[in-house]
């Protein structure tokens, strides 16, 4: 079996639920969660990239699915909000949760606009930074800010306070824009 | 009780389950066969071919295949009088140009307003380019339903006589569109039109004239074919009432930066509104562009100096022809305006 089979093997033995998990956290279902995943690991292992193991692998495929999560939006942008006329397919019921807790934060999580979810993902999950998350979305400082500031709001009132993302929020906001426009 | 935010989500994402959906034989499969593709396709062009833009991968390049394309018995039409007598009363098209977001006439698709259903007929905008971005709806029935190819040919005239045609092929499993089913923006529910289901299709339209190398400013009567045409086909039944304004581009923009890379990233004709410079490199543009189509447009003309998505060094937008800037586009101001991301890639 080549080398690059076995790191697949393990990546999704290891790791699968939880690339599932982080691409539902994004799309807002978990079909679209796994077709996201499938595809960008498809993606990465296409690319003959030296794959050596699973864990450099989940970086790279996470990478991807943050890509073709913000290529798929881009699109639905250019058709000018066509996609909300498809009919929704039935939604199949996402991964069991272990805890009330966790099924709180991922269906809140999931009635924030695709680019709030975004931002809420990769800066509390991820943990980037505020110009990191601007540059991975191609958006401005500022609006990654208000993103933040309007996500926790939006959460707050489904999850009750969160002070953790609150601290942060009161961070970030006190930090200098890094682009000017 | 207060809930940590990060520490949830990191337990929503990685606690839980280690049962994977996802099965390493099918993707196997997908990922041996494309590897296979790959060692076969050498000298393979970019991912976005010259000329056309991945928005759906109904856009067809303008001008291809001169003459194949055109529809024969339909420019010098009186459509007007065909349109009499062949009348289709259960097509709706509303403009909807990427970029913005969805027109009211989209949202309200099936509704009456002022004592007549929205989508037939009225204004469909002004259009400083000559690519439509139209939707189009039409009940359900044996000749529509979700999946088929979604042909369409659009008849620009004047004093009833066709001037100026755009088509949208339909071919089975090659279809540029198919039909979608419809539902509100609310609910996931279809839009009922009485006794019937809605269906929807979108495509972008590249009008081509009968006369001269292109359609002249000016206000146009809009008649669509409905059905999955071929190259050729005379007309059948066609909806009307539809108007559009074409617009005059203007002049090239002025003002940019004097190290802005003009070749390598294009900008729309406008009025340069802002520049500003990124503190890493690269540049802030506001270009104010007439019509309702200068996202589209902008990419369109990207694409034609060989810009193209590379997730390899831009996850954000699209990289230049030489390698060097990525691009992002996207409308400012309520569409008003178009913003120009420009960053040196690495």
């Amino acid at each position: 079996m080549p080398a690059w089979e076995q790191v697949l093997d393990e990546l999704l033995r290891t790791r699968g639920a939880a690339l599932v998990r982080y691409a539902t956290m994004l799309t807002g279902d978990s079909r679209s969660g796994e077709d996201l995943v499938q595809d960008a690991v498809v993606r990465c292992f296409t690319r003959r990239y030296a794959l050596r193991e699973a864990h450099a692998a989940e970086s790279y495929v996470r990478r991807t699915i943050l890509t073709l999560f913000v290529e798929e939006h881009r699109r639905r942008r250019r058709w000018g909000a066509v996609q909300h006329l498809l009919a929704r397919a039935d939604e199949s019921p996402g991964p069991e949760p272990t805890s009330s807790a966790r099924l709180d934060v991922q269906s809140a999580v999931a009635t924030l606009p695709p680019r709030q979810r975004a931002v809420v993902v990769l800066r509390f999950y991820d943990d980037l930074t505020v110009p990191e998350i601007a540059r991975t979305l191609g958006i401005a400082d500022g609006t990654v800010k208000r993103y933040l500031s309007e996500a926790t709001e939006r959460l707050e009132r489904l999850l009750g306070p969160l002070q953790d993302a609150r601290d942060d929020v009161s961070l970030i906001d006190a930090i200098p824009e890094r682009s000017s426009r | 009780m207060s809930t940590h935010l990060r520490t949830d989500l990191h337990a929503a994402i990685d606690g839980g389950t280690q049962d994977s959906p996802l099965t390493s034989a099918d993707l196997l499969r997908r990922i041996r066969r494309r590897r296979a593709v790959r060692s076969g396709a050498q000298g393979a062009v970019g991912l976005v071919a010259a000329g056309a833009v991945t928005a759906g991968g109904v856009h067809l390049a303008a001008g291809s295949g001169d003459g194949e394309l055109r529809p024969g018995t339909t420019c010098g039409t009186d459509v007007a009088a065909w349109a009499r007598t062949h009348r289709d009363d259960d097509l709706r098209v509303v403009a909807q140009p990427s970029g913005r977001e969805m027109s009211p006439q989209l949202r309200s698709l099936g509704d009456v307003d002022e004592g007549r259903e929205v989508g037939a007929g009225g204004p469909l905008g002004e259009w400083a380019g000559r690519t439509l971005e139209l939707v189009a709806a039409h009940v359900a029935d044996d000749h529509h339903a979700p999946g088929d190819g979604a042909g369409m040919r659009v008849m620009l005239a004047r004093d009833g006589e066709v001037v100026g045609w755009a088509q949208n092929v339909a071919r089975g499993d090659d279809a540029a569109s198919t039909w979608q089913q419809a539902a509100t923006v609310d609910t996931p529910e279809p839009v009922v039109v009485p006794g019937t289901t809605m269906l929807t299709a979108y495509a972008w339209l590249d009008l081509h004239a009968c006369a001269g190398s292109d359609l002249p400013a000016g206000t146009y009567d809009v008649y669509v074919g409905d059905g999955p045409v071929t190259a050729n086909a005379p007309v059948a039944d066609v909806a009307s009432g539809w108007t559009v304004d074409l617009l005059d581009p203007g002049p090239a923009v002025t003002g940019l930066p004097d190290d802005f890379p003009v070749d390598d990233v294009p900008v729309l004709p406008g009025e340069l509104v802002a520049a500003a410079p990124h503190v890493g490199g690269g540049w802030h543009l506001e270009v104010r562009v007439p019509g309702v189509d200068a996202h589209g447009r902008a990419w369109r003309l990207l694409a034609e100096h060989g810009a193209h998505a590379d997730t390899e060094r831009s996850l954000s937008g699209y990289v230049t022809a030489s390698g060097d800037w990525t691009v992002d586009v996207q409308p400012w101001d309520r569409g008003e305006r178009i913003s120009y991301d420009v960053r040196p890639v690495g």
